[in-house]
């Protein structure tokens, strides 16, 4: 901020009005405040979310463009024919309005959903995970936004195929691969898993990196580069979609997590509990108690029940 | 957009009132960050911050025919601003859910400890200070002190007239001196 030091001269001319200070009394106090910017202590804006504005924004302007009958819409005498003409416009506007709305699948909590997309290409998502895309998905682009986790298998095509996530961007030709990218998760990151085919994934930071069959990396919280390609634990990666549950190693964390978002309830832990870390492989979940009772057995853990889930402690 | 002069502005009003496109894009570009942080200084929400920059570009365009050149394009990006914002706000709070939903979000005040309040940091006081002000007060000093707006922008800005910017201003930084004098009087004293 290269905030003027010198009181701005209206300033200065107005001073009239208050005969007990001289001019060069307000002076230090106005240099005093240079840096107390009260907005500058609002967050940085995401240059992704600046990005999205921009698309907007384009949009909306070659839309104008595009359209110069919309000028015809002003409040004179209406002619039948143009009564009519008018409604045919709302019409197309409408179906314009309807054309722009993105199409969204989600997947309710404790249910996984598979969504078919207009070209050919099937989206495996994961408990509470959501998936967007444009209407006009699949002719000059296949862009979706990915919020959870989710498993892709893209049709073989020309165009890219582009995941969007909240700090990451997964680019494919045509393969499948998993991709598990929760926001609010403690640990938040962007892990992609490739089952087949060869995948590009880029960070806001660092070189992007290709990964090929049986390789995995992850983008940590918000502006960390990718990982270097390690290999993929797939049937790790991939236990969701037939309602398995496997881990290997992991932090408690990452297993409380899953359960939250599966079962849609709440599991409080301590961060020394969350630390712990454990393997576990099993195919079938009967139910989320089960499941963490299953849990505190294998970790000498102990939980009960809660409002809105379970309390998970040490004994 | 401290940094941009008058003339820029009124080359975007020109340019902008042609339908420029470049001019929209180049208009964008150089002012998003102010603009987003003015909103976020209402609404305190990064989300609503994004929604209310949209809007206040979407609503330019649709009205970049009748943009006086002659008159601060500047002051009325601002203005645009501050209502959508405001309304914002002021929607938001009709939902009993969503203001309960701002006050867990609320970022926790971090207490500082008391030694660190003594002479030193000075910088931690002048905002103390400036948070001391009456609203419209400390509205009117920031965008005066720190986007290097003139009084009759602000004037515009936030509906008053310009003889009320200039009072709201003095007495903000007669404020301060005040506060510094009892502070650190050698900072002042000649």
């Amino acid at each position: 901020m290269n905030a003027p030091n010198t009181t701005p001269p209206d300033l200065e001319a107005w001073l009239a009005d208050f005969p007990d200070l001289a001019p060069g009394d307000l002076e230090p106090a106005w240099r005093l405040a240079e840096d107390a910017d009260p907005t500058a202590t609002a967050p940085p804006p995401d240059p992704t979310r600046i990005r999205a504005i921009q698309h907007v924004l384009q949009r909306a302007t070659a839309e104008a463009d595009a359209r110069p009958w919309l000028r015809l819409v002003q409040p004179a005498r209406m002619l039948p024919w143009m009564a009519l003409a008018a409604s045919v416009v709302l019409l197309l506007a409408a179906g314009l309005f309807w054309y722009r709305q993105p199409v969204t699948w989600t997947a309710p909590t404790g249910q996984t959903v598979a969504a078919h997309l207009p070209d050919g290409s099937t989206v495996h998502l994961n408990s509470g995970a959501a998936l967007r895309y444009a209407r006009a998905f699949g002719r000059q682009h296949r862009h979706v936004e990915l919020e959870g986790e989710a498993f892709f298998d893209v049709a073989r095509a020309e165009t890219p195929f582009v995941i969007e996530t909240f700090n990451a961007s997964v680019t494919v030709l045509g393969t499948q691969f998993n991709v598990r990218a929760w926001p609010d998760e403690s640990e938040a990151r962007t892990v992609v898993a490739v089952v087949s085919g060869v995948v590009r994934v880029a960070a806001r930071t660092g070189q992007p990196i290709v990964l090929r069959p049986g390789q995995t990396t992850s983008v940590a919280r918000r502006d960390a580069a990718p990982q270097p390609p390690s290999a993929a634990r797939l049937d790790e990666a991939t236990a969701w979609r037939n309602g398995g549950f496997i881990f290997y190693d992991q932090p408690f964390a990452v297993l409380l997590d899953e359960i939250e978002h599966r079962f849609g309830i709440d599991i409080t832990a301590s961060e020394t509990v969350r630390a712990r870390r454990l393997t576990i492989s099993r195919h079938k979940i009967d139910s989320a108690e089960n499941l963490v009772k299953d849990l505190c057995q294998s970790a000498g853990l102990r939980y009960r029940a809660t409002a809105n889930g379970f309390l998970v402690y040490q004994p | 957009m401290k940094n941009l002069t008058s003339e820029q502005f009124t080359d975007w009003s020109r340019r902008l009132r042609r339908s420029d496109q470049t001019a929209y894009t180049e208009l964008f570009q150089a002012t998003y960050d102010a603009l987003y942080r003015y909103a976020w200084y209402f609404t305190h929400d990064q989300e609503a911050a994004y929604d209310v920059l949209q809007d206040v570009f979407l609503k330019l365009w649709q009205v970049r025919e009748r943009i006086d050149p002659a008159r601060s394009l500047k002051a009325l990006l601002y203005q645009m601003t501050r209502n959508t914002a405001l309304n914002h706000v002021r929607h938001a709070r009709r939902h009993a859910a969503d203001a309960l939903d701002e006050v867990l979000h609320e970022p926790a005040e971090t207490p500082r400890p008391a030694d660190e309040l003594d002479a030193g940091a000075l910088e931690t006081h002048v905002e103390a200070w400036i948070a001391e002000l009456p609203e419209r007060r400390r509205e009117a000093f920031m965008l005066s002190r720190y986007q290097g707006l003139s009084h009759v922008e602000i004037a515009r800005i936030m509906n008053l007239a310009p003889k009320t910017v200039n009072n709201h201003i003095v007495l903000a930084l007669q404020h301060l001196r005040s506060r510094l004098l009892r502070h650190q009087p050698d900072r002042i004293a000649p």
